[in-house]
């Protein structure tokens, strides 16, 4: 084993830990708080999967975060702190509705349409934040953050007086055109063709990364931008195709959770799958390889916490003092560095006594 | 006889990237004396101290002083003991004045405000009874380099230090300022301070130093009396080979010229320009020496040269095409390697593999491609070539630069550089804190390339790089070059540090003549 094996092992030993302890929390506190806390328990942990129903909900809340983490990915392995997926997939969403609504018919060259122009339109919007940062050194964190509410209140504006539909009762878009919706994969539930891209886009995020030259020099300026420039990369353009990729790929997330799962348009906040993005995203190390598998366990800690609270008498609040509790543990570099330390140290030893011999 | 003033015993350290620092290392200080610490760069000189010091903690081992057994956390814990350091990059407060900075952390107090009355005189007591000339009420920001390393120990002093570590000091300064500085260290020993001598420089342990302990990868290598070890001994216990050899080169065949800087100005600092009016030509086949104390500009000039730093007055031409307003790339493209000095923030990504590191300037090229994706077959066999040829040592290709040592971190900057299709070479710094052995091999790849016609531009603050590598030289002082040899064999160290420190200075006619069109 080499000190890079020994590192990433580490890792993997430290996400597992912080998982580990974080379940036990959430254990810990259902056992407290529940009159009948083995029901709670295995609604919690077995739940999503006592049914295709279930199951299918689990798979529903993979998809648009899946997106949305693939996008987090990006921007974030290029060093740059831009929030914008949540305001991204909001404004994704909706730009499918409208594209669907105003063309008016279904089929594919509809969805098609309606996806490429809400993934084209969140990527160019994600790339304003940037370019004041590159221009004008604004902060991108606070610029990002403020352009999701500019989003959600133009989205907002746009429902109201352009594609409301004021024969219903509630605030919602006009229903969308027959077959303008994703396609059922699994019968009984609402998983779309929508899985099918999200598989996609997983394998050529990663080959993109991974596998391109351009997504190498991302990767390099994320992880020492003066050592980019130096070498030759033009950092301001790969800061900005990232910030656009990343808005395109939380647009399509929006766009997809739009055209698979509902009838109208009818989100009036931001539906929050932008932030389980960033979450996901951290738990997979920015590596958008560890993507699927970093959802899956969300979507199911989500799902089971859902499940828990609809039949159980435990809140499913309780799942984001889990969430915080993982994203703490994982983010800080002190948690288990003694371990670490102590890995390297028998690295090294067991090293120079092979030597000798 | 005389008493052990400090023990260190069987002190190991390992460093979180794996590194092996120190490895059951015994070292003992006896009081009064001047001890020298030699070694190579990475042979853990810096770690021994730093340990002493409490900034690092030692894995395994004791240390003693004054036949005690002492737990240093801290460097209060440290300065509680007696003990002081002067590192090498000043730990000095620039916006502050002298003798703010000589009582930071235990001023003398009125009431709730800080006595800066009090603060002045005992700073001048102090430099008083050691004889160091200094102005307490000067702010650092103003100060030479060598007046700073005396405010660091006057700092360590006015703590009550008895033991005194310097690390390196002499690496930043002129030849006459490292006299001054040895004379002053004599005195302070004839006082009954001790002095810990961190250095790499035989000649000055042999001049300033009674005993020497000498480290190599991590281990000591034994205690030997100065006055009795001779300077071959010593440098063949610091490498393990003998290595006080001149640099072997041909004389120089200079060519067309390839790189021209034309008047090139530069920003103020201290209501002077950095940079003001600097012309000179770069030939091929030539190794152009930029001699000068650091901070004469010679950063500025050489992040403009290499794009990093937007150019604001006067033109650079680089093998006939202006660059003057120019990108990285465009030099790049055009056939330039730069090493540059600051090899951890520049020159490598530590958290990126050897591999990574190695293909960074040419990450586009074909040769890494296979179907449009990159390959890392193709990859592996590129770079598994150049880590043989530059004989880089480390466990994988995908090692992580940071866990790599000094010496070899600056290998991974250098076989990138160096390789290719190369026209310039821009090396600055290219050995510092590197390893006598490495440095070498640095030298004959750079003596190389200017052999098949390239042409090299050196900045060096080691005199004896400059002087040795280089085939003719120019001296900046304050933003201009102050002078031009043609035949940098012609010039004595004594002459150089002159120019160096602006004593001396040639007249117009003869610095025009490194301009060559």
């Amino acid at each position: 084993m080499n000190s890079r094996q020994v590192n990433e092992m580490f890792q993997i030993i430290k996400t597992m830990l912080a998982i580990l302890v974080a379940m036990v929390f959430a254990f810990l506190f259902i056992v407290l708080i529940s009159n009948e806390p083995l029901a709670a328990l295995k609604a919690f942990l077995v739940g999503p999967f006592s049914s295709m129903r279930r199951f299918g909900n689990l798979i529903e809340f993979f998809i648009p975060v899946c997106f949305t983490a693939l996008g987090a990915c990006i921007i974030f392995s290029i060093g740059q702190c831009s929030v914008i997926g949540e305001g991204a997939v909001f404004f994704g969403g909706l730009i499918a509705a409208w594209i669907s609504i105003k063309m008016g018919t279904g089929g594919m060259a509809v969805q098609l349409a309606a996806l490429l122009g809400a993934a084209l339109v969140c990527g160019l919007i994600a790339m304003i934040p940037m370019h004041l940062k590159l221009k004008y050194n604004a902060d991108l964190f606070v610029d990002s953050l403020m352009l999701n509410y500019v989003l959600l209140y133009m989205g907002t504006f746009i429902l109201n007086y352009s594609i409301r539909d004021s024969e219903i009762g509630m605030t919602a878009s006009y229903a969308l055109p027959e077959g303008s919706t994703l396609p059922v994969l699994v019968q009984k539930t609402q998983i779309t063709t929508a899985l099918l891209l999200a598989v996609a886009a997983v394998i050529l995020v990663v080959i993109f990364m991974e596998k391109t030259s351009v997504g190498y020099q991302m990767r390099m300026v994320g992880l020492n931008e003066k050592f980019a420039r130096y070498s030759g990369m033009s950092v301001g353009k790969l800061c900005m195709l990232s910030a656009f990729l990343g808005g395109l790929l939380s647009g399509a997330g929006g766009a997809v959770e739009i055209l698979g799962r509902y009838e109208r348009f009818q989100w009036l906040g931001l539906p929050g799958f932008g932030w389980d993005g960033i979450l996901i995203a951290t738990i997979a190390g920015f590596k958008a390889r560890n993507v699927p598998i970093a959802a899956l366990f969300i979507a199911y800690i989500r799902t089971g916490a859902d499940i828990m609270n609809r039949t159980c008498d435990v809140p499913s609040e309780l799942i984001i003092a889990i969430q915080s509790l993982l994203i703490l543990m994982i983010a800080s570099r002190g948690f288990l560095s003694k371990l670490h330390q102590r890995l390297i140290v028998q690295h090294v030893k067991s090293n120079a006594a092979e030597s000798e011999v | 006889m005389e008493e052990l003033i400090l023990e260190m015993k069987q002190i190991t350290k390992i460093y979180g990237n794996g590194v092996l620092a120190n490895e059951k290392v015994d070292f003992s200080v006896k009081k009064g004396e001047i001890h020298a610490l030699m070694g190579e760069n990475g042979a853990g000189k810096s770690t021994l101290m730093k340990m002493l010091f409490g900034i690092e903690h030692p894995d395994e081992g004791e240390i003693f002083i004054g036949g005690k057994k002492v737990q240093i956390k801290s460097p209060t814990d440290a300065l509680n003991l007696g003990i002081g350091m002067v590192h090498q990059h000043f730990m000095l407060v620039d916006s502050l004045t002298v003798a703010e900075n000589m009582v930071l952390r235990c001023e003398p107090k009125r009431g709730l405000f800080i006595d800066m009355g009090k603060a002045v005189s005992e700073a001048e007591h102090i430099a008083k009874k050691y004889n160091f000339q200094i102005d307490a009420k000067a702010a650092v920001s103003t100060l030479p380099v060598g007046m700073k390393q005396r405010v660091e120990i006057l700092k360590a002093l006015y703590r009550g230090a008895e033991i005194l570590i310097l690390d390196e000091p002499t690496a930043v300064l002129t030849p006459q300022e490292t006299e001054e500085l040895f004379r002053q260290l004599k005195k302070l020993r004839d006082n009954g301070h001790t002095i810990i001598f961190i250095s790499h420089k035989i000649r000055e342990i042999k001049e300033l130093c009674d005993r020497i302990t000498i480290l190599r990868n991590g281990q000591s290598k034994g205690v030997y009396d100065v006055t009795e070890a001779s300077v071959e001994e010593l440098s063949a216990l610091v490498v393990g080979r003998d290595n006080v050899k001149k640099i072997e080169k041909s004389k120089a065949v200079p060519g067309e010229t390839m790189l021209c800087v034309k008047n090139l100005c530069y920003g103020y600092a201290r209501k002077k320009r950095i940079l003001n009016g600097v012309s000179f030509s770069v030939r091929r086949g030539e190794i152009l020496g930029i001699a000068g104390v650091e901070g004469n500009g010679q950063r500025e000039l050489i992040e403009i040269i290499t794009q990093l730093r937007r150019n604001e007055k006067g033109e650079l031409w680089l093998d006939g095409q202006n660059i003057s307003a120019g990108n990285v790339k465009q030099f790049r493209d055009l056939g330039s390697g730069y090493i540059p000095q600051d090899r951890l923030t520049y020159g490598a990504s530590t958290g990126a593999s050897i591999e990574e590191n190695l293909i960074s300037a040419s990450s586009g090229e074909k040769k890494y491609h296979n179907r449009g994706l990159l390959s890392a077959a193709r990859i592996r066999a590129y770079t598994a070539q150049l880590i043989r040829e530059f004989q880089i040592k480390c466990d994988s290709p995908r090692t992580n630069v940071g866990m790599l040592s000094g010496g070899n971190i600056q290998k991974v900057v250098v076989a990138r550089e160096l390789t290719g299709d190369r026209n310039l070479i821009i090396a600055d710094q290219p050995t510092r804190g590197i390893d006598i052995k490495t440095a070498a091999f640095i030298h004959q790849r750079l003596i190389a390339l200017r052999d098949e016609g390239k042409a090299v531009l050196l900045v060096s603050a080691d005199l004896n790089e400059i002087m040795e590598l280089s085939d003719s030289l120019i001296v900046m002082h304050e933003g201009k070059i102050t002078a031009y040899f043609p035949d940098a064999e012609m010039v004595t160290e004594q002459e150089l540090g002159r120019y160096m420190l602006g004593l001396d200075r040639q007249d117009e006619e003869q610095i025009k003549e490194v301009c060559y069109e």
